[in-house]
């Protein structure tokens, strides 16, 4: 009985995806292949659709050049979080479909680490709409980047 | 009537807390387990933390119960509940 509830929550914290009629969510360590996640978006009764690609840029704010990134995510609460940002905004009625996916482990400059993308009849609100999603996913969800530069390295 | 209530809090809980990012480097370590007081409180684990990892008290972190984040320290643990340490996130 021990053993049934530890692989269930073993499979739980090694849940990569949410997957649900309108909304899809991805945590993953592969590189972002952006035109065959936006397939899943597309629709012939939606004719809007906007996209947020985040890549890493090639210097620290203090001007330091980045060798690299390293994401670190807490799977399921971060998969839950994206999707009750991403529930917040469908049940309002502000888009009809939706997808998250982002990248972790090690990323270098011009690499995406994130895609945001939604889809509605039409364009209107849509681009107001996934600024703020951007912007409640780098507040809210339990993700964390460490930047490597010059033999050191930073939390940020 | 105080014989039970002695009897409630002598029974021990176990709990588990995750620590993420520098989090987890103050402890170096990913998760602990603990046993603690039946009548527990979250404010209670993280004094305890404090004491074994001094280091802690100089960062900010939210605090998530069983995958929830929470505001309310003073919830009393149950049996098998996970803490989360989880400091200010730098996603996207």
């Amino acid at each position: 009985m021990k053993l049934k509830e530890e692989n269930r929550n073993k499979k739980n914290n090694n849940k990569t995806k949410i997957i649900q009629e309108n909304i899809y969510i991805e945590i993953t360590k592969k590189e972002i292949k952006v035109n065959s996640y936006l397939k899943r978006l597309y629709d012939s009764k939606l004719g809007g659709n906007v996209v947020f690609i985040g890549t890493i840029r090639d210097k620290t704010d203090k001007g330091d050049l980045i060798d690299y990134l390293y994401y670190e995510a807490y799977k399921p609460m971060a998969l839950n979080e994206i999707r009750k940002i991403l529930e917040n905004y469908l049940f309002q009625g502000a888009f009809k479909k939706g997808l998250v996916v982002h990248r972790i482990g090690i990323l270098k400059p011009k690499d995406i680490a994130i895609l945001v993308a939604l889809a509605n009849e039409h364009r209107d609100n849509l681009f107001n709409v996934l600024d703020l999603i951007v912007k409640e996913i780098k507040e809210k969800v339990p993700i964390w980047k460490k930047e490597y530069f010059n033999n050191s390295y930073k939390w940020i | 009537m105080a014989n039970i209530k002695l009897r409630r809090s002598n029974k021990k809980i176990s709990i588990k807390i995750l620590f993420f990012a520098y989090a987890k480097e103050i402890v170096n370590k990913n998760y602990l387990n603990l046993k603690v007081n039946n009548i527990t409180n979250v404010k209670e684990v993280l004094e305890k933390l404090y004491i074994d990892y001094p280091d802690l008290k100089k960062i900010n972190f939210s605090v998530a119960l069983n995958n929830e984040y929470i505001n309310d320290y003073e919830i009393i643990l149950k049996n098998k509940d996970v803490i989360s340490i989880i400091p200010p996130v730098s996603g996207g």
